[in-house]
């Protein structure tokens, strides 16, 4: 009886092996929106956890760079997958990139504006004859100029310049609001004990998609089951993460060296609202939120054409993976 | 196996098996009614909390149309239609809606205008956030709507927020909307009664988010989903009932409903450990019960089992007892019931039995009396029969004994009958052939003598002289022939007379070696006499014997033509032993025997012309076997004959003598028996 035991075993084991083989693990490079930090836990999660590994696929997470941007690098094949903004992926669609989202993080957008206590401003409005520092060569702006758009603000009123990444600036007292994302950059203020007034542009009725998952037309069409298998693994990695922040902040920590962990803690408890609303499964997308990002968009001259929203992004992968 | 322990074993089985079928059967029923009433209690839960959650948002509604209904707010909208909304006292209405979070569930309550812009609010800081894409502004144009149970991000929390449309003359004039305390939804769900030590109630929004806090685990809330069967079937609109493993991987029992107006879900669960915890104790007090009820039982019937199996074991004791032959015992068992009665039963029989067997044994006495008297006459019979029959068997022996003799005897008088016939036969035999012999001669003679008379024969002298003697020649053989034929009758009568007395061997021989000498020498023979030296002297007839050795050696001479002659005497034992010995022209075998008969001549022509008569050897044997001896020959035709013939050294009348005087004696016996 154990001999057979024994033998029934090792049978197992060697189909196991060879049915692992027979599944061919892909190899995938994911281009992320920056660099590595909690904004990407949900990534980070999936492939410690082995979510991506059960899907078959060997992820690399490979951080933002500025010499090979996140839809160029997909769009050139550099990388299967990326990371990156709604209106990105818009934008490139718009000029003929056949880039195409297939899932949602950050269904409320992260930008916001904020200040320091006492300073005032605790709205939009306040900007008027104030200094705003925008951060430079990113898209934040494009959601700051519609909601200063969408407010009526009269923007000639405001003394707009360019910062870092970071809330230095607004520290050194060099703007007196800064732009960036709510999961970021106030912390840093918060951590030197200045308080901070947040001014979240997705209150003002110009919330669009921040953070997609996407690939191209043709992975799509050629690698469906590698789409599905990234985005389940991404969207089980995320709700992961938000039942065990904890555990995903270690996580991150092992890929985000030489950050510190009350700032991922930070940056993951605030993201966590933004991912899961409540409102529709994680990743989950609708029409009139990528209808009202084009609009946005269109209004601020960012896109000349009309895209086919359609084109733009696809709930066939969704559709699968929430049955 | 004893009664008493097939009884104690057959009962507390039975009772066994009916307390372990009835437990069985009480724990299925019990289980049954906690299963239903753990169910009814989840479902009284249920329709508790959910009428609570429905009656709670109910009251919101109200005291939102109440909102809807003050006095000042009209006021102040219609400033704000009219003139803007710059020209509304904010303030004031701030401050009255203030008062309202008071004593409603509300948390804020906020004003916007018909693209959805905050223009009043209770928190200030709302004021100028634009709400146009929340579901609350969307549906709050057209009706009351609760957008329930979700995470807004304008307060950073979790939340519900009731809208309602402010139509003023037919037209929207803005959405007022009011922030639901979700503390009272909290206290709802988190509220234990009924739940025991495992059990809670949840809510499940339509994104399988777990929207209320759970009994066990911190802070999920909002983060969990849930993707239960139970959750499942709900999320599809269902109520029910089911077992499942639930989110905290524990075995549960719940019941589920759909409440469509918080568009979420109702779970009440209880472990089943819980539920069955009672099954359990209820089935280890009937474990115990049983337990106690079986042993009481064994008890029982062990005492009852005693009751029956002593007196039995007495009865048997008794029959043992009477099986010994004791029948003056007498059993005593006053149990009053089956086996007392047994047991008097049993008394009147031994009682019964012990009469019978004294009769018996009186019985039994006579019997042996009398049995004693008839074996003691059988003996006698017996032993009568006994001596009658060896009397019997002794009479059947000596007549057998006197049979065989008859028998024999009988045979011996038949042998000797045929004896003598053949005798008779021989005798007749020999008659006729002796006539025939003694005619032959004596015709010579006569037929010579006739001749004689003839002048001219007897002139002749040659003639004369020839007749003459071959008449002399016949009647010498004549003669011969007469005395043997004399001496064969006489020796048939047994009246031969025989001289005996002790004969030196020596002189003996020499007297034949005289005589015999010339006719060898006449033939061309050699003779050769071999006779052992010492040889003691032999008791017999001298003349006989003579006689003998002249026969055998004549015989030899005539049937030598030539050769040797040789004679040997020797002694052997109490016999000396002769040999004649020729180199003769033998004698054939079929011959052998018969040469010893009277007359018998092998060839009888060439007996006469040597004068033989046939006779000489057959009395040659009446001589030897008469001394007691024994002749024989040895021979080889072409070669020689060797006659034998043996006498022994006290010679005597034996044997044939014997026979002969016996067949006298036969003879005679016969005659007096009067059988020919």
């Amino acid at each position: 009886m154990k001999w057979f035991a024994m033998v029934l075993a090792a049978v197992i084991l060697v189909s196991g092996c060879i049915s692992t083989e027979e599944r061919n693990i892909e190899n995938v490079t994911v281009k992320l929106k920056w660099i590595h930090q909690s904004q990407f836990a949900g990534n980070y999660v999936a492939k410690e956890r082995g979510f991506y590994e059960e899907e078959g696929l060997n992820v690399s997470l490979v951080p933002f760079s500025f010499e090979n941007p996140t839809i160029e690098a997909v769009v050139n094949g550099d990388a299967l997958f990326g990371v990156t903004g709604a209106d990105e992926i818009i934008v490139a669609r718009a000029s003929g990139k056949p880039v195409r989202a297939f899932a949602v993080i950050y269904k409320i957008n992260p930008v916001c504006a904020y200040s320091l206590n006492g300073s005032g401003i605790k709205k939009p409005q306040d900007f008027i004859g104030k200094t705003v520092g925008l951060e430079r060569e990113t898209n934040v702006d494009t959601l700051y100029y519609a909601m200063m758009s969408r407010l009526d603000i009269n923007r000639s009123k405001i003394n707009e310049v360019s910062i870092g990444y970071d809330a230095g600036e607004l520290l050194r007292g060099e703007t007196d609001v800064s732009t960036g994302y709510v999961i970021n950059e106030p912390n840093q203020a918060i951590e030197e004990g200045r308080g901070v007034n947040i001014i979240l542009m997705a209150d003002y009725g110009v919330n669009m998609y921040a953070d997609v998952l996407f690939t191209t037309d043709e992975i799509i069409e050629k690698s469906p089951e590698v789409v599905e298998g990234f985005a389940r693994a991404t969207i089980r990695g995320w709700q992961y993460a938000i039942e065990n922040e904890g555990e995903a902040v270690e996580i991150v920590l092992g890929y985000a060296a030489d950050s510190t962990r009350s700032h991922e803690e930070y940056m993951l408890s605030k993201s966590v609202p933004l991912i899961n609303t409540g409102e529709s499964p994680i990743g989950w997308m609708e029409k009139e939120d990528w209808q009202r990002a084009e609009n946005i968009l269109r209004d601020q001259g960012m896109i000349e054409t009309d895209v086919d929203i359609s084109d733009v992004y696809t709930m066939e992968f969704l559709n699968k993976i929430y049955g | 196996m004893k009664i008493g322990k097939k009884m104690v074993l057959s009962s507390v089985a039975i009772t066994l098996m009916i307390i372990l079928i009835g437990s069985s059967i009480f724990i299925i029923q019990g289980t049954r009614i906690i299963e239903d009433e753990k169910r009814n209690i989840l479902e009284s839960i249920v329709v508790i909390k959910e009428g609570e959650l429905n009656s709670f948002f109910d009251s919101c509604r109200v005291d939102m149309e109440e909102i809807t209904a003050m006095d000042c707010l009209w006021k102040e909208l219609n400033k704000a239609s009219e003139l803007g909304w710059d020209a509304v006292e904010m303030e004031e209405v701030r401050e009255r809606f203030k008062k309202r979070l008071d004593y409603t569930p509300f948390s804020e309550i906020f004003i916007m205008d018909t693209e959805g812009l905050v223009r009043l609010s209770t928190d200030p800081d709302q004021e100028g956030k634009i709400k146009s894409d929340e579901r609350y502004f969307i549906n709050g144009r057209d009706r009351v709507f609760i957008q329930s149970l979700y995470y807004d991000i304008s307060v950073q929390k979790s939340a519900s927020t009731i809208s309602s449309p402010l139509i003023d003359g037919g037209r929207l004039v803005g959405v007022i909307a009011a922030r639901i305390d979700l503390d009272v939804v909290s206290d709802i769900m988190t509220d234990l009664t009924g739940l025991g030590e495992t059990g809670e109630t949840y809510l499940v929004n339509r994104v399988n988010l777990l929207v209320s806090k759970s009994r066990f685990i911190e802070g999920i809330e909002f983060r969990k989903t849930l993707y239960g069967e139970a959750v499942k079937d709900c999320l599809n609109g269902n109520d029910g009932h089911m077992h499942y493993v639930n989110y905290r991987g524990v075995m549960v029992g719940s019941t589920y409903r759909w409440n469509e107006e918080i568009g979420a879900c109702l779970l009440a669960e209880i472990e089943d450990s819980e539920i069955y915890s009672a099954v359990t104790e209820l089935q280890y007090s009937v474990f115990a019960i049983s337990i106690i009820l079986s042993f009481f039982a064994a008890f029982i019937l062990v005492i009852l089992s005693i009751t029956i199996t002593k007196p039995i074991t007495e009865l048997r004791d008794f029959a043992i007892e009477v099986g010994k032959g004791k029948l003056n015992r007498r059993i005593k068992i006053e149990s009053g019931d089956e086996i007392g009665e047994l047991a008097e039963s049993i008394n009147q029989m031994v009682k019964d039995l012990e009469k019978s067997r004294d009769t018996i044994e009186t019985h039994a006495d006579e019997l042996e009396e009398r049995v004693e008297k008839r074996t003691k006459e059988l003996n006698e019979k017996v032993r009568e029969l006994t001596d009658t029959k060896t009397a019997v068997l002794n009479m059947m022996e000596d007549i057998d004994e006197t049979n065989k003799q008859l028998i024999k005897t009988q045979r011996e008088l038949r042998r000797s009958l045929s004896e003598l016939e053949r005798m008779d036969v021989k005798k007749n035999e020999f008659i006729s052939i002796a006539a025939h012999e003694l005619k032959t001669p004596l015709t010579s003679i006569h037929g010579f003598s006739q001749l004689l008379q003839e002048r001219k024969i007897s002139a002749n002298v040659n003639k004369r002289e020839k007749y003459l003697r071959i008449m002399d020649n016949e009647t010498r053989r004549l003669a011969n022939l007469v005395d043997d034929i004399l001496d064969l009758s006489r020796i048939d009568l047994g009246a031969l007379k025989f001289t005996l007395s002790g004969v030196k061997i020596s002189e003996v021989i020499d007297s034949v070696k005289k005589e015999m000498e010339v006719p060898i020498r006449k033939r061309g023979l050699r003779s050769e006499y071999d006779i052992e030296r010492s040889i003691p002297d032999i008791i017999t007839d001298r003349e006989r014997l003579t006689e003998v050795l002249l026969n055998l050696i004549n015989n030899a001479i005539n049937y030598t033509p030539k050769g040797k002659i040789t004679i040997r005497v020797f002694r052997k034992g109490d016999y000396i032993h002769f040999i004649v010995k020729d180199t003769g022209i033998g004698i054939p075998k079929n011959e052998k025997e018969r040469i010893f008969e009277r007359f018998y001549q092998i060839d009888s022509s060439y007996t006469r012309k040597v004068g033989g008569t046939g006779l000489g050897l057959a009395l040659c044997k009446e001589f030897v076997d008469m001394m007691g001896g024994r002749i024989w020959v040895v021979s080889t035709v072409g070669k020689g004959s060797e006659f034998h013939f043996t006498l022994p050294l006290r010679g005597g009348l034996k044997k044939d003598a014997m026979n002969r005087a016996k067949s006298k004696v036969i003879a005679k016996s016969l005659k007096s028996l009067g059988i020919k």
